[in-house]
């Protein structure tokens, strides 16, 4: 798809597809005009297409969501779902996936016991619907999975999370940043429970292959930085830990700003690791 | 979807003014456009896309 397209529809294609590339290639700012206009235009220029206003609200919505405008994100997820809910039918794989992203704006706050009804109920759809999607699958086990590790519901998480990378490295329909995410994930469970050769593994295998895909300097990548540094902290060597600390902040802080709230949590452990370092 | 189709490759032969389009927007001659199944469908009836819950350790 690309901008010559000048048709409504054409125009609108494009504002997704590019608006959509910009935020999940770290850059919100740019993506938020475009997005912001996509939805003018769905809402404007399709009356007859809820899938396509839903689909606009529901990339602003991702996009809000990385931005940390939490209510704002829920606010157009809801939207999304009500017109969906409104037609006929033919729309239950996107109806799953706006429970998911309901579910993962309540991971986002740590209101882990509120998202994990919303996480259930698209995990259910999706395999009610039974198509053979199973990367999208997979993106909800691991997304129930996470929400269960913040309740600390481990043993469930595990097997949920080990289920995703199976399914996930055998399908050709994933791609690397998805099975990073679970690695991710999977290896922060290991950090929370010691088990941290494993985790040191997995979170190794997380961050460089959300580097090779999204490029070092995503915030993605600072994600996994800076539980790989929790594990070395853990350890005792915080030297080491104080070092992916301070590279996790970086990144998060040119990408997100000083105040967003994955920025502030690098902060947090880095300067609690200095602290702890310069008294020894 | 079959998950092994997802990978085939499709071509679609563009019409002599869609090839002039092309040529008047970017420059580049183009015949046709070939894209795999899972790219055509994305096209065709785009999917909502998801988000990810990555955990991020804190003390």
């Amino acid at each position: 798809m690309s901008e010559f397209d000048t048709t409504s529809g054409g125009r609108l294609a494009w504002l997704l597809s590019e608006g959509s590339r910009l935020r999940r290639d770290g850059n919100p700012t740019a993506a938020e005009p475009l997005l912001r206009e996509a939805v003018t235009l769905a809402e404007q220029d399709s009356h007859d297409q809820p899938a396509r206003i839903a689909g606009s609200l529901n990339a602003l919505g991702l996009l809000c969501k990385d931005l940390a405008r939490y209510d704002e994100a829920s606010a157009l997820y809801e939207r999304a779902l009500d017109l969906l809910q409104s037609v006929a039918s033919g729309h239950a794989p996107d109806i799953a996936t706006l429970y998911h992203n309901l579910a993962g704006i309540e991971h986002a706050r740590r209101n882990y016991a509120a998202g994990e009804p919303l996480a259930r109920k698209g995990l259910e759809m999706r395999r009610w619907i039974g198509r053979d999607d199973d990367a999208a699958l997979a993106a909800d086990l691991v997304a129930l999975a996470a929400i269960l590790d913040g309740q600390r519901k481990f043993d469930e998480a595990e097997s949920l999370y080990l289920d995703a990378l199976r399914i996930l490295e055998a399908s050709p329909n994933a791609n690397a940043a998805e099975i990073g995410v679970a690695l991710n994930d999977l290896g922060a469970q290991y950090v929370e429970r010691g088990r941290f050769d494993r985790a040191e593994e997995l979170l190794v295998r997380a961050s460089d292959l959300k580097a090779r895909r999204l490029g070092a300097r995503h915030p993605d990548v600072a994600v996994s930085l800076n539980n790989l540094a929790t594990l070395h902290e853990r350890r005792g060597d915080t030297d080491r830990a104080s070092a992916l600390f301070g590279e996790a902040l970086q990144i998060v802080e040119s990408a997100l700003g000083p105040n967003h709230p994955k920025t502030v949590d690098c902060r947090r452990n880095y300067e609690r690791c200095l602290a702890v370092n310069s008294r020894m | 979807m079959e998950a092994s189709r997802a990978n085939e490759v499709v071509r679609i032969d563009l019409s002599p003014t869609q090839v002039q389009v092309v040529k008047a927007a970017t420059g580049r001659e183009a015949e046709a456009l070939e894209l795999t199944v899972q790219e055509l469908e994305q096209r065709i009836a785009p999917k909502l896309a998801s988000n990810s819950n990555e955990t991020l350790l804190t003390d």
